[in-house]
């Protein structure tokens, strides 16, 4: 599966904003409610609600995309972003406001440089994080080599 | 902990528009907006927080330094000292490499979103020249292979010469003009 790269960026732009409100007004329903944007997103594409509004208002208006990505890392960034969002949430709603701010804080930094520079924090880390714990993980794709 | 409680009632009380008691313990409130909540337009909207004000402005900075950093650094291709040869050239050596002709050797991750770009640039590059090999490596696969050539990030490229020695590497899309660059020499003496 193939998707618009300016997709993916669009959205974590709206994640940023809607991580930024939260993170100033303490609020554990609104990281909760991005927690739910992730896993819809992670689950299928087209289920993302920002994904929704990008090609509802904003790929109309673009020119057709120069180049495809694939969904495997979109979909593990997605992945990781409910991992902190949740946490975040769990924090703010279970009155562990500590938990709450640094979670929130960890996703909103990802989010941005996804959003500003085009950085996927969690799939840069993918490699550094399996030479570590150095345990198989489910998602494999044949590698084409020459 | 029912003290705890109670402090957090009387701060989200802070928020709804009672005069007095708000007051006294207003200290962490931003006045203006707490003005504003005294309009009524707020409800039940918390006033924002200093501290989570702060930490969002921390971590801005914080993430667009990292972000700047790092695009400057990213793709560029480094000289490698020949420190850790030997061990190296056995790790190229498993992974397929053959020694004779040069090899442009990527590390690449199924979760890896600039991969395909960074293999672009590879066939791209490695067209121009005769007897340049290209060879994809899969860090799932190969996971012991990536730790003994020092990989920590995909793409990650290694430029081998015609003797099996890593002469550049960069992590991140390689730089096109770099590649070309460090390639010409090395190919050149390959075709002889």
């Amino acid at each position: 599966m193939l998707l618009d790269p300016r997709g993916p960026r669009f959205a974590a732009a709206l994640t940023t904003v809607v991580l930024a409100v939260a993170l100033v007004t303490g609020s554990g329903w609104l990281v909760l409610a991005q927690a739910v944007v992730f896993a819809l997103t992670a689950v299928h594409p087209r289920l993302g609600p920002y994904g929704l509004l990008f090609r509802a208002l904003v790929a109309p208006r673009l020119a057709p995309p120069a180049e495809l990505e694939p969904f495997a890392p979109v979909r593990f960034a997605q992945l990781v972003g409910l991992a902190f969002a949740a946490a975040g949430a769990v924090g703010w709603l279970a009155g562990v406001p500590l938990l709450g701010l640094v979670a929130t804080a960890a996703a909103l930094a990802a989010a941005f440089l996804n959003a500003a520079f085009g950085l996927c924090l969690g799939c840069e880390g993918y490699l550094a994080i399996r030479r570590l714990t150095g345990r198989p993980l489910a998602a494999r794709v044949p590698v084409r080599s020459r | 902990m029912r003290q705890r409680t109670n402090a957090t009632t009387t701060d989200c009380r802070d928020a709804i528009p009672t005069a007095g008691v708000g007051d006294v313990t207003s200290g962490g409130w931003d006045g203006g907006v707490r003005g504003a909540g005294r309009g009524g337009s707020l409800g039940p909207v918390q006033p924002p927080r200093l501290t989570g004000l702060l930490v969002l402005v921390a971590v801005l900075a914080a993430a667009g330094a990292f972000g700047w950093w790092r695009r400057r650094r990213d793709g560029r291709l480094r000289v490698v000292s020949p420190a850790g040869d030997v061990a190296h050239r056995a790790a190229l050596a498993a992974l397929g490499v053959r020694t004779g002709e040069v090899t442009l050797v990527q590390f690449s991750a199924p979760v890896c979103a600039p991969c395909r770009a960074a293999r672009r640039v590879l066939e791209d590059v490695a067209g121009r020249f005769d007897g340049v090999a290209l060879l994809e490596v899969g860090v799932e696969e190969h996971l012991d292979r990536a730790r003994e050539l020092d990989v920590w990030r995909t793409p990650t490229v290694l430029l081998v010469d015609g003797t099996g020695r890593i002469v550049r590497r960069a992590a991140g899309v390689p730089d096109r003009a770099d590649l070309l660059a460090a390639l010409a020499p090395l190919a050149a003496g390959a075709r002889a």
